[in-house]
C-alpha cells in the first residue's frame, strides 16, 4: 500500500507557509536573530531562529501559538479513523518554566480533551503538569476536533521523522489509512541553557559542513503532514504531493551525546530504508541531511553517505561495467565504468545553517522541503556555509544545485541515545 | 513458518522482582532497596554512570535486564543486537524536566548541568538501555494516553512483521515501577 502526503503546513522562523521558507533557504542566509525572551548573557551564543510574528502575551505556549494558525484550518477537516501523531521533544516546557517562575496560576490553562484522564477521576493538577506531553496532545486534538486517542512519539531530535516512519507503517500495513503527523518544538531558556551546557552553540550560528563549524543554533517551528493511503486519497480525490517510499530506524548504541564516529547506525537506517523504497543508492537525486553544524554529527553524517553512495555507485557501475564488458566481446561497446566512473557524489544539503535546529519539528519540516526540492528541481543551498569542510567537498554547496530528474530523495535525522532515522520520498 | 512471540518477562517495583516465563520472582529484604543493578546475574558487567541515572532510567535497565535473562538472552556479552527498544509511561520526563530547570534555576539562571539536561528527553531511559544492551534496532518513546503497555506492544509486533528490527523489547516504566517484554520469532 503506498503512502502519500495530501496536505502539508509549516512555520518556521522565515514565517508562515512553505513559499516564505523555500525562498528563505534559496537566500542561503541565516533566519537567526538575537534572543530577547530570556537573558542568553550566561551563554556562548545569543542567537536562535524564531518564528516571527507570533501574538504574544496571553497564557497560551509558545507551540500551541505556532501550532494554532496550522490546526484551526484542518478543524472539523480530518475524516473519523485519523490517529494524530504529535512528534516532540520537550513540547510547552516554557509553561514548566513559567509555572517553577511562578508565573502560572494552576487554573490559568484549559487541559483541552487530557486523554489521559477519560473515565477517570480528575484531580486538580500542579502548574507543572501544564507542560506534559499528554496535555499537549489533547489540545491539539481539541482543536482539530479529534475524539480518537492519538499518540505521541519521541525520539530525540529524530522525533519527526519517527513519527513519519511510524505512520507510513500503519498506512503500509493496513492499519490505518489516515495519518496526521503534528510536530512542534519551541526556542526556550529550557533548551536554550542546556545546549549551553554541553558547549554546543556556535556563537557565529550554526555553520552545517562547514570547516570552521562549532556547534548548532537553536530554533523553533512547527508543521503538519498529513499522511494518507494512496487508494483513499484516490477515492477521496485528493492529489498526491509525494510519496512516502522507505522509512528505516536505527540506534547507534554507542553514547548519549556523541555520534558513533563512523556513521555505521546511520548506514543501518539508510539501507533499511532504500530497501523498503525498492531503490538502490543510486536513484537518490539529492540527501537533506541532519546537519547540525557540530564538529562530529556532521562529520558522521559524511561518513554515512559516502559509505551508502560512493560504495553503491561503485558497486552499480561495476556490474554495469561487467554487463558492458561482456556486450563490448562481441559489438565493440567501450568500457561503461571508465567513461562514467567520474560520477558526482549525491548532493546534499542541511537547512539548519537557515532554520536553526527545531528539534522535535526538524524531520517533519526537512521532509517538507526535501519534497518541494522534488517538485522546483532545485536542491537548496547549505546557507551560512563559507568554507567547505574537506570531508564534504564534492557533496556540499553553498549554492542552489539544479538536479533534472530528481524524483527520489532522502532525508536523515540523528539524536541523542545515537538514535538515526531515515525516510525516502518519491515525488 | 515463524510468528512473533513474547520470549521473555520482567517486572520490578518497590517490593520485588520477577521473570514470568521462568516463573522466578524474589523480594528485597527490609530496608534494602531497590538495588538490583548490583545482581551480577543481571549486570554481569556494569552499567557505566548508573549511579547517576534518575530512577526511571535504572528501573528501565532492571525490567530490561530481566526480561531478556528471562528470554535467556546473554547479559553482558558486548555483542551488539538487531534488537529495537520502544517505551512508554504516563509522565514523560516531566520528574527528570523538574529536577535539571530547578537545578539551573537554584544555580542563578547562568549555567545548567549537561548530565541532567541531556536525561529531559522521554526517550533518555531508553538510550541508557540501548547504550548498555547493544540494542541497535528502532529507539523510540511512544504513548497513547491510556494504551499503556499493550499499546506499545501492538507497535513493537507491528515493527518486527515489518522487518525494522529482528527483535524487540517493550517497556513500561516509571520511577516506581517497571516491566518489559522481550519479543521475537520463534519458528514453528
Amino acid at each position: 500500500m503506498k503512502v502519500v502526503v495530501v496536505q502539508q503546513d509549516l512555520v518556521t522562523a522565515w514565517g508562515r507557509g512553505m513559499e516564505a521558507c523555500w525562498t528563505g533557504l534559496l537566500s542561503g542566509v541565516p533566519a537567526f536573530t538575537e534572543v530577547s525572551r530570556f537573558s542568553t548573557k550566561a551563554f556562548q551564543a545569543h542567537l536562535a531562529a524564531q518564528v516571527p510574528g507570533l501574538p504574544e502575551g496571553g497564557d497560551a505556549s509558545r507551540v500551541m501559538r505556532m501550532l494554532n494558525p496550522l490546526l484551526i484550518p484542518l478543524a472539523g477537516t480530518l475524516p473519523e479513523g485519523t490517529l494524530v501523531l504529535l512528534a516532540t521533544t520537550t513540547g510547552e516546557v516554557d509553561l514548566l518554566e513559567r509555572a517553577m517562575l511562578g508565573c502560572l496560576g494552576e487554573a490559568s490553562l484549559p487541559l483541552g480533551e487530557d486523554q489521559s484522564n477519560k473515565g477517570r477521576e480528575v484531580s486538580p493538577r500542579p502548574p507543572e503538569d501544564q507542560s506534559r506531553l499528554d496535555v499537549l496532545l489533547g489540545r491539539i486534538q481539541s482543536t482539530l476536533g479529534v475524539t480518537e486517542p492519538g499518540r505521541i512519539i519521541s525520539a530525540a531530535c529524530a522525533s519527526s521523522s519517527v513519527a513519519v516512519a511510524q505512520g507510513a507503517a500503519l498506512i503500509a500495513s493496513g492499519e490505518r489509512d489516515s495519518v496526521l503527523v503534528v510536530a512542534c518544538d519551541a526556542v526556550t531558556e529550557f533548551i536554550y541553557a542546556g545546549f549551553a551546557s554541553l558547549m554546543a552553540l556556535d556563537p557565529e550560528g550554526a555553520r552545517p559542513f562547514d570547516k570552521a563549524r562549532k556547534g548548532l543554533t537553536v530554533g523553533e517551528a512547527a508543521g503538519t503532514v498529513w499522511l494518507m493511503s494512496e487508494d483513499r486519497a484516490r477515492r477521496e480525490n485528493r492529489p498526491s504531493q509525494g510519496e512516502v517510499a522507505g522509512w528505516g530506524m536505527s540506534c547507534d548504541a554507542n553514547h548519549m551525546t556523541g555520534p558513533s564516529r563512523d556513521g555505521g547506525g546511520l548506514v543501518r537506517a539508510i539501507e533499511k530504508a532504500l530497501q523498503r523504497a525498492g531503490l538502490s543508492a543510486g536513484a537518490i537525486g539529492s540527501i537533506s541531511a541532519h546537519g547540525t553544524g557540530t564538529l562530529y554529527n556532521d562529520s558522521m553524517e559524511l561518513k554515512a553517505f559516502q559509505t551508502v553512495f560512493t560504495s553503491q555507485v561503485d558497486r552499480d557501475l561495476r556490474a554495469r561495467s561487467d554487463a558492458a564488458r561482456r556486450s563490448a566481446s562481441t559489438s565493440g561497446c567501450l568500457d561503461y565504468y571508465e567513461t562514467v566512473s567520474s560520477g558526482k557524489p549525491v548532493p546534499v544539503y542541511s537547512v539548519k545553517g537557515s532554520l536553526g535546529h527545531t528539534m522535535g519539528a526538524t524531520g517533519l519540516i526537512e521532509m517538507m522541503v526535501a519534497l518541494k526540492s522534488m517538485e522546483r528541481q532545485v536542491v537548496p543551498p547549505s546557507a551560512n556555509l563559507h568554507e567547505v569542510d574537506p570531508e564534504a567537498v564534492g557533496w556540499v554547496s553553498k549554492h542552489e544545485v539544479k538536479v533534472d530528474g530528481m524524483n527520489a530523495v532522502l532525508s536523515t535525522n540523528s539524536g541523542f541515545g545515537g538514535v538515526n532515522a531515515a525516510l525516502v520520498l518519491k515525488s | 513458518m515463524s510468528a512473533v512471540s513474547i520470549l521473555g518477562k520482567g517486572w520490578i517495583n518497590g517490593t520485588g522482582w520477577g521473570r514470568v516465563i521462568q516463573g522466578q520472582q524474589g523480594t528485597y529484604g527490609e530496608g534494602v532497596g531497590i538495588q538490583p543493578w548490583k545482581d551480577p546475574e543481571l549486570f554481569p558487567v556494569p552499567v557505566k554512570n548508573m549511579g547517576r541515572f534518575d530512577a526511571v532510567a535504572r528501573m528501565t535497565l532492571c525490567a530490561c535486564a530481566l526480561a531478556m535473562r528471562d528470554a535467556g538472552w546473554a547479559l553482558g556479552d558486548g555483542v551488539k543486537r538487531d534488537v529495537g527498544l520502544i517505551g512508554t509511561n504516563e509522565d514523560g520526563c516531566l520528574a527528570a524536566n523538574k529536577a535539571y530547570f530547578q537545578d539551573y534555576l537554584s544555580g542563578g539562571r547562568v549555567l545548567a548541568r549537561a548530565n541532567l539536561f541531556v536525561t529531559t528527553l522521554p526517550s533518555s531511559p531508553l538510550a541508557e538501555a540501548a547504550i548498555h544492551f547493544g540494542f541497535q534496532g528502532p529507539m523510540l518513546y511512544s504513548v497513547q494516553p491510556g494504551g499503556g503497555l499493550d499499546d506499545v506492544l501492538r507497535t513493537a509486533v507491528m515493527m518486527i512483521e515489518m522487518g525494522d528490527a529482528s527483535g524487540m523489547v517493550a517497556v513500561k516504566a516509571d520511577a516506581r515501577e517497571a516491566v518489559a517484554v522481550v519479543l521475537g520469532r520463534i519458528c514453528s
